[in-house]
């Protein structure tokens, strides 16, 4: 029979599927009043959630408006539970700046795979949209991040992400980063002939392209 | 003597197969950047250096269609709202006009039809409609409902409202169709010949089909049936994946779809079946801003190759990006001119 933890675990994870907010909000009270761990509830319980409507998104179950919903219900949990989060072991993350390049402001698919990559692990530097490429490179050399995400919706913008990979190669810190592009009108195609390290059909699918780029080994789910 | 960029469109609309392929491939955002100017100082030009501008854009790069009104992003400022031109492409929504729908009661669209850009669109229209001289069909429309609507509210609020707050979405949506003939009319009134837009947010990309059907159908549909009440042939784009829902396109009662890249333009023939005419599709940022003139030509002709007998006109797969060579929209309008289409097989006539 699972534990009273693991069942708070299920029932954050299947509130955040089912868009419950309200139904979170009190999980996550029980969690902390009831003294279990904070880690566990958002890992387990939270993320686990976020990564299931991820799934049911790639399965063409789930659209934006449901995984915005979902991403919601997930934050009124973690506002509950993250103060009461042990101290970090100092082991370090993988770190990524994130943004919607310049000329755009359509953020909705970014604020999507910032979601679910944090739920997968990762800590993520979010620099907006309309970001100009010097700052991606920039933002990323001062944070010393590990990847560069970068987004569009538009046709018109998309050269911004080429610039991104031009900028890195001037200042010779090409290397230093994968650079992963994604959004609604870029191809494989077209990260390729830009030299970029990835491409991401959808938000879900960015967290396992960022696990991959970043050698993090991948739930084969 | 070979048919006017008029005569071409007709000539599909009326299911017969012209003398050249039609093409929508329009170089006037790419020769308004290679001219140096941006949206904004373009924008500011008077209005016939605009229409000039336009025209001769068109004479001698191609593309059957000449284009008027003011666009649905530029249009929200004229309401209040925040909007950003740029150095290259177009302008964006800073923040939305409205944060509740009760908001909405406060704003008066009448306002659009006084905003200084519309006042200058109008009188550029004007100049268009002269230089045309019934050689062109005169383009004209916006953002799609669904779309404009996101605008006014914020992409992400309307994509929650879809979810948890219905009414709110209609009552958004009455308001915006309002808007609507409000910007279009005007243009209408001056010698439109054809109307339409894209609709990127009805993107199977965003929202599900269901989602579709429930709120942007309905409001495609009413403002097809308004286009239609006005005399005007129709196009409707919808960017990105809509293979789902390619059987609903013809309930929106636009003559015309432009398929984005991501549609198997093939499938979505069959589907509509000559009910609707085609157009596209060849991805605008690998194929047409990084390939070649020949790539171009090839592409081109092995779509035109596969749609033989379907009436089909040549569009990109989305919005071309400014940075696009010249060279590459000359090439598929060449290739426009170079070739006839086959006679039409699938006409959606029943015998």
């Amino acid at each position: 029979m699972a534990s009273r933890e693991t069942e708070l675990h299920q029932l954050l994870s299947d509130s955040v599927l089912d868009m419950d907010e309200d139904r979170v909000r009190d999980y996550a009270d029980e969690v902390v009043a009831e003294g279990y761990d904070a880690y566990n509830a958002i890992d387990k319980g939270l993320a686990d959630g976020m990564d299931r409507a991820g799934r049911l998104f790639e399965d063409g179950e789930y659209f934006v408006p449901e995984l915005i919903i979902c991403s919601d219900a997930m934050y009124r949990g973690l506002e509950i539970l993250k103060p009461h989060l042990a101290r970090e072991d100092g082991a370090r993350k993988v770190k990524a700046v994130i943004g919607v390049i310049e000329g755009d402001t359509h953020d909705i698919g970014k604020n999507l795979v910032r979601i679910l990559t944090e739920a997968g692990g990762f800590e993520m530097i979010d620099l907006g949209r309309d970001v100009p490429p010097l700052t991606f490179v920039e933002r990323a050399e001062a944070e010393d991040a590990d990847l560069i995400l970068i987004s569009t919706l538009m046709t018109t913008t998309m050269p911004g992400m080429a610039r991104v990979i031009e900028l890195l190669g001037e200042r010779g810190s090409r290397g230093r980063f994968k650079v992963m592009v994604g959004g609604g009108p870029v191809s494989p195609a077209f990260a390729r002939k830009i030299g970029a390290d990835g491409y991401a059909r959808n938000a879900a699918e960015a967290v396992r392209v960022a696990k991959a780029l970043a050698g993090i080994e991948v739930d084969a789910q | 003597m070979s048919q006017s960029p008029k005569q071409v469109i007709d000539s599909v609309f009326d299911r017969a197969a012209p003398d050249r392929y039609p093409s929508t491939f329009s170089a006037q955002s790419v020769a308004v950047y290679r001219a140096g100017y941006t949206m904004e100082r373009f924008m500011n030009l008077p209005p016939a250096e605009q229409a000039r501008f336009s025209y001769d854009t068109a004479k001698e790069h191609g593309g059957d269609f000449l284009h008027i009104g003011l666009g649905g992003t530029v249009a929200v400022a004229a309401l209040g709202g925040k909007i950003k031109f740029r150095a290259h492409g177009p302008a964006d929504v800073e923040e939305p006009l409205v944060k509740s729908i009760a908001d909405l009661d406060k704003v008066d669209i009448g306002k659009v039809r006084q905003y200084h850009y519309y006042q200058t669109a109008l009188e550029t229209a004007r100049h268009i409609v002269a230089l045309a001289g019934g050689e062109y069909h005169i383009q004209t429309g916006s953002w799609g409902i669904f779309t404009q609507a996101g605008l006014f509210y914020g992409a992400e609020r309307l994509m929650r409202a879809v979810v948890k707050d219905k009414q709110a979405v209609y009552a958004l949506l009455d308001f915006t169709l309002e808007f609507y003939k409000s910007l279009v009319g005007g243009f209408i009134d001056l010698g439109a010949t054809y109307g339409g837009g894209a609709d990127p947010t009805s993107s199977g990309d965003l929202i599900s089909k269901r989602a579709f059907e429930e709120f942007s159908l309905p409001y495609l549909r009413k403002t097809y049936e308004w286009y239609r009440s006005r005399g005007l042939k129709t196009q409707l784009h919808i960017c990105g994946d809509i293979n789902d829902r390619v059987d609903l396109i013809p309930d929106t009662l636009t003559d015309a779809l432009s398929v984005d890249y991501k549609v198997d333009i093939l499938r979505a023939a069959g589907i509509l079946d000559g009910r609707v005419i085609i157009g596209g599709n060849a991805d605008p940022a690998t194929s047409i801003l990084t390939g070649s003139p020949e790539s171009l030509r090839r592409e081109y002709g092995a779509i035109a190759d596969s749609l033989e007998g379907y009436p089909y006109i040549i569009m990109p797969g989305c919005g071309i990006p400014q940075h696009t060579p010249l060279e590459n929209i000359d090439a598929v309008n060449a290739f426009a001119r170079s070739r006839a289409p086959a006679p039409y097989a699938h006409t959606g006539r029943r015998p």
